[in-house]
């Protein structure tokens, strides 16, 4: 029992001070602007400290080197995508998106098409995307109390589950963008600590031979060379590429990644908060490496299966290896340590996701659509806000105790195949193509959205003798990750929207946008001017 | 505080609403000449690089699928051709933002700020009339 006190009090601590943070930060929220995007106050480097955060989520952590320890060199292939995609947010979208929205995803499309279609379809996608995203990390989270607490059975899980969905609540609730954005910056550089010492003293185990490690993991897997070679988990290759378009593509389609860059006052502290965040990214995804083939070599594919069958809890399980195992005094401290950090990951995701949905829903379509032409009351907005946190946080709950067992990386896999799908295309097209209009952003974004969605519904992970329902019966779609065929759907439907109706309105201000985007006119002398042009600051 | 000022669909520059405000910027600015250069030096540089990274990247998962001998090919030690294949999607990324920063701020950076500020002026001048 000695170790579940040990765990528990480290978690509490950790908790409580995290907490601490956000309610210290909830006394400098006082506008919406603060609200939403932190009073654009926030530093390109603070702010690449703050998207690494958002990013390297439980699937990151948990997912990758539960993959590589089951599945080897497989696992590491969601590593590279999920770095690569940085370039497109870097090349095609930080810099114009920063310079041509406000608060939300949909401010960008909003600029030169109607705003009721395109805000309401937009906050549908937002919250979409981030519930799907956010499922993933709750069955991240239950996975970890489970084994952080000795607990058995599916009610412990689906318990731990709710557990995090209320903390997130409260994270939100009180915090808003500037208490999430320093959780986030606190999250990541304990993370970032605790995976550099993990592969740190990984390494030493196998005296700093990478050749060793390798060596002994392909062993420990039984699989033999076979485990530093792909094929064990995928062994189609349009499987392979549907999943990689879904993650290069995907994070530039992540609304709440989206976001992080209206927190910052410029343009070129957009482009530098994207390098920063490519290099820590990145680090962290090299060193993924340490973590599976490590956990595969040192704690052995039986024990990490029968904690997760899933593989999630590779990580924790090694950092107890390394400790000195199961039940001694340094094993169980390393096992805390890293179940915190993890824990500290998940939750700075989940509240990252929630504010980014809740925004959208509060900004988009409860502001602009439903109280359109009224006064605007930011009270109100804010309360809004923070009512549909808590909806989301509870459907995201529910929806995760159904998604218990699968792998958090392949589930948010998934998020990103319907974030490349229904987001991807109107903010390309949006940005880029002067013909395109509100028909095709609403018909793009709609048929984006439910299409990947119901891929995935009818696709071997829901459906037939591995899913979910109707066992007896064949998945009606064959691949895990629809982004093969969902994405170009989402393109090709936003095109053909458009082509079906005309809007002078929107290509005659495709002119300004570009303008304003390649420029910063406006946008940047937001912060800079006083009136008019003036975002609202705080007077501290 | 005047939520108007808020309103993302209202130009921050002259607090417009953009119907109105395309009638002036879109004639006087779209055709400037700064701006078409602009416009012609980015898109002459992100999209071919997007295509570039794309392809390396595409070509990682293509061969995961359909050449598992090459990939799982032993070169130095335990280190199989796949393994570095995939580190060097790494360094490509951190080269890839390396030059366009670099490319960013030489080419681009100088040129908008030059631009923007003409325009501000030019929008001052107008409100002004």
């Amino acid at each position: 029992m000695s170790d579940q006190a040990l765990s528990l009090t480290l978690f509490v601590v950790f908790v409580l001070l995290t907490l601490g943070i956000t309610v210290w930060a909830s006394r400098q929220t006082k506008t919406a602007a603060d609200f939403y995007s932190a009073g654009r106050r926030i530093s390109g480097w603070q702010n690449g400290v703050a998207i690494s955060g958002d990013y390297m989520s439980a699937a990151s952590f948990l997912g990758i080197a539960g993959l590589i320890s089951l599945f080897g060199y497989d696992g590491f292939l969601y590593s590279v995508g999920w770095l690569v995609a940085y370039l497109t947010v870097l090349l095609l979208i930080a810099e114009l998106l920063r310079n041509s929205g406000k608060y939300t995803m949909a401010d960008v499309l909003a600029y030169r098409m109607r705003q009721r279609p395109v805000r309401s379809a937009a906050a549908l996608s937002t919250v979409g995307v981030s519930i799907v995203y956010l499922i993933a990390q709750m069955v991240g989270a239950g996975a970890l109390v489970k084994l952080l607490l000795g607990l058995e059975g599916d009610a412990a899980a689906i318990l731990a589950i709710a557990g995090v969905g209320v903390l997130m609540i409260v994270y939100v609730t009180f915090g808003g963008m500037i208490g999430t954005t320093w959780v986030q910056i606190v999250k990541a550089v304990l993370l970032m600590a605790g995976t550099v010492l993990l592969s740190f003293l990984v390494l030493t185990k196998f005296g700093f031979s990478m050749n060793k490690m390798f060596a002994d993991a392909a062993t420990a897997s039984g699989k033999g060379d076979a485990f530093l070679a792909p094929g064990l988990r995928f062994t189609s290759t349009i499987e392979l590429v549907s999943l990689g378009l879904a993650l290069v593509l995907g994070t530039a389609g992540l609304p709440h990644i989206l976001i992080r860059f209206y927190t910052v006052p410029t343009a070129q502290a957009a482009r530098k908060s994207v390098i920063w965040a490519i290099g820590i990214i990145g680090s962290f995804y090299i060193l993924t490496t340490f973590l599976g083939f490590g956990a595969a070599a040192l704690v052995g594919q039986e024990r990490i299966k029968e904690a997760d069958a899933a593989g999630n809890m590779a990580g924790p399980l090694l950092a107890q290896t390394i400790g000195g195992g199961e039940g001694s005094f340094g094993g169980d401290l390393f096992l805390a340590f890293i179940a915190a950090v993890a824990f500290a990951t998940i939750l700075a995701v989940v509240a990252g996701l929630t504010i980014t949905a809740s925004s959208s829903f509060a900004h988009d379509f409860y502001a602009n659509v439903m109280r359109r032409g009224q006064e605007r009351d930011e009270q109100a907005e804010v309360r809004v806000a923070r009512i549909t946190a808590l909806v989301i946080g509870a459907i995201a709950i529910v929806l995760a105790s159904f998604a218990r067992g699968q792998n958090v990386a392949f589930l948010v896999g998934l998020a990103f195949a319907v974030a490349a799908s229904a987001n991807l295309p109107t903010i390309l097209f949006s940005l880029y193509w002067k013909r395109f209009n509100t028909n095709g952003a609403v018909v793009g974004i709609l048929v984006g959205l439910i299409g990947s969605l119901l891929l995935v519904v009818i696709g071997p992970n829901v459906m037939g003798p591995k899913g979910l329902m109707f066992k007896g019966s064949d998945p009606l779609f064959p691949l895990e990750n629809p982004g093969i065929v969902s994405i170009p759907l989402g393109f090709a439907a936003a095109w053909l929207g458009t082509m079906l109706s005309r809007e002078p309105a929107s290509e005659e201000m495709y002119e300004e946008l570009r303008v304003r985007a390649l420029t910063g006119l406006g946008a940047e002398e937001a912060e800079v001017a006083p009136a008019p042009a003036a975002a609202p600051r705080t007077a501290r | 505080m005047g939520y108007e000022r808020q309103d993302p669909s209202r130009s921050p520059t002259t607090g417009r609403m953009p119907e109105e405000e395309a009638v002036t910027a879109t004639e006087a600015v779209g055709k400037d000449p700064e701006m078409v250069e602009l416009e012609q030096r980015h898109s002459r540089f992100v999209w071919p690089a997007t295509a570039f990274f794309i392809v390396y990247y595409m070509l990682l998962n293509i061969l995961a699928g359909t050449s598992p001998d090459l990939m799982g090919r032993k070169l130095f030690g335990e280190f199989t051709f796949g393994y570095l294949f995939a580190l060097s999607q790494f360094l490509m990324a951190f080269v890839v933002a390396w030059i366009y920063s670099r490319w960013a701020a030489r080419r681009m950076d100088p040129l908008a700020t030059d631009l923007r500020e003409k325009l501000h002026r030019q929008q001052i001048k107008e409100a002004a009339e």
